[in-house]
């Protein structure tokens, strides 16, 4: 799946290359980009986005990083592009709420009512709402730690720094997570 | 809310967000993914909007560069033949102040 000749297959859009290389890599992406978003349908979006950029910029793809780092480091970018959107976009609802556009409100927001249950979709919101007050670093770091098929090696490569550095970070995402829950529960 | 039942709270909910589970890609993901790949191209195939851009600019600016250059050689050109003129017009014309000295 590393070697050059696979690669050089990739550069010259063969497709046969890509479908095995979607088909080998679309399972961590997906899941990747699930455990940031926490939301299965923009998770899929975002996932089929990577593989598309992963399409179009392969002929820029360096050989000074493996090729899975580099799928996995555009899965992390666009899945925290994806809720700096979502979050400018709350903004916008919190803000049709107070003025009372509440069909405006709800048109921002989707339109959809998720079937979850109040309480589970409250509780995932106030987990979502701690993880966003994490610096991107330690979001990354403590989000990939928590998925199966990372390492704190793998994270180091895809993070471009070192082992030591992404334990410290996974640790003070875990201490201020908690924090943060500890806040919004006190409300 | 008492401290610790709000720390056994806070851990219930790291646990969940430990426990959460993989998902697996429903099943026109891999067709509606090779649908948008149908329609977009590779960067290196079509001009990114950035760069035609850029060849426009480009485009102007040397236009300007062009029509300013010209300008200043012109007018470097009208300068010398009203030089000459002038010359030719003090030469004929102007008393030179030494001869009045004298």
């Amino acid at each position: 799946m590393e070697d050059e000749d696979f690669i050089q297959r990739l550069k010259a859009g063969d497709k046969a290359a890509f479908n095995v290389l979607v088909s080998s890599y679309s399972k961590k992406v997906l899941n990747t980009c699930f455990r940031f978003l926490l939301d299965k349908e923009n998770a899929e979006d975002i996932s089929q986005e990577v593989f598309i950029e992963v399409f179009q910029s392969i002929h820029s793809f360096r050989a000074d990083a493996k090729l899975s780092t580099w799928i996995y480091r555009i899965a992390v970018t666009k899945s925290l592009d994806e809720i700096k959107k979502n979050n400018r976009k709350k903004r916008m609802v919190s803000i049709g709420k107070i003025l009372h556009l509440d069909d405006v409100a709800h048109w921002i927001a989707g339109g959809t009512r998720a079937d979850k249950s109040l309480h589970e979709k409250e509780k995932m919101e106030q987990i979502k709402q701690a993880l966003n007050k994490l610096p991107d670093s330690q979001r990354i770091a403590f989000t990939l730690s928590k998925i199966e098929g990372y390492n704190n090696a793998e994270i180091a490569e895809i993070m471009n720094t070192t082992t030591i550095a992404i334990e410290s970070l996974v640790y003070r995402a875990k201490k201020k997570v908690s924090e943060e829950l500890e806040t919004i529960l006190k409300k | 809310m008492k401290k610790t039942a709000l720390n056994n709270k806070v851990i219930l909910m790291l646990n969940e967000l430990d426990a959460i589970e993989d998902i697996h890609p429903s099943e026109n993901w891999n067709q509606s993914l090779m649908d948008k790949l149908t329609v977009s191209k590779p960067a290196s195939v079509s001009i990114f909007p950035s760069k035609k851009l850029a060849i426009i600019v480009l485009f102007i600016v040397l236009i300007n560069v062009g029509y300013i250059i010209g300008t200043v050689i012109n007018s470097s050109k009208h300068d010398i033949h009203r030089n000459n003129v002038l010359q030719v017009i003090s030469k004929e014309f102007l008393i030179n102040p030494t001869s009045i000295n004298n």
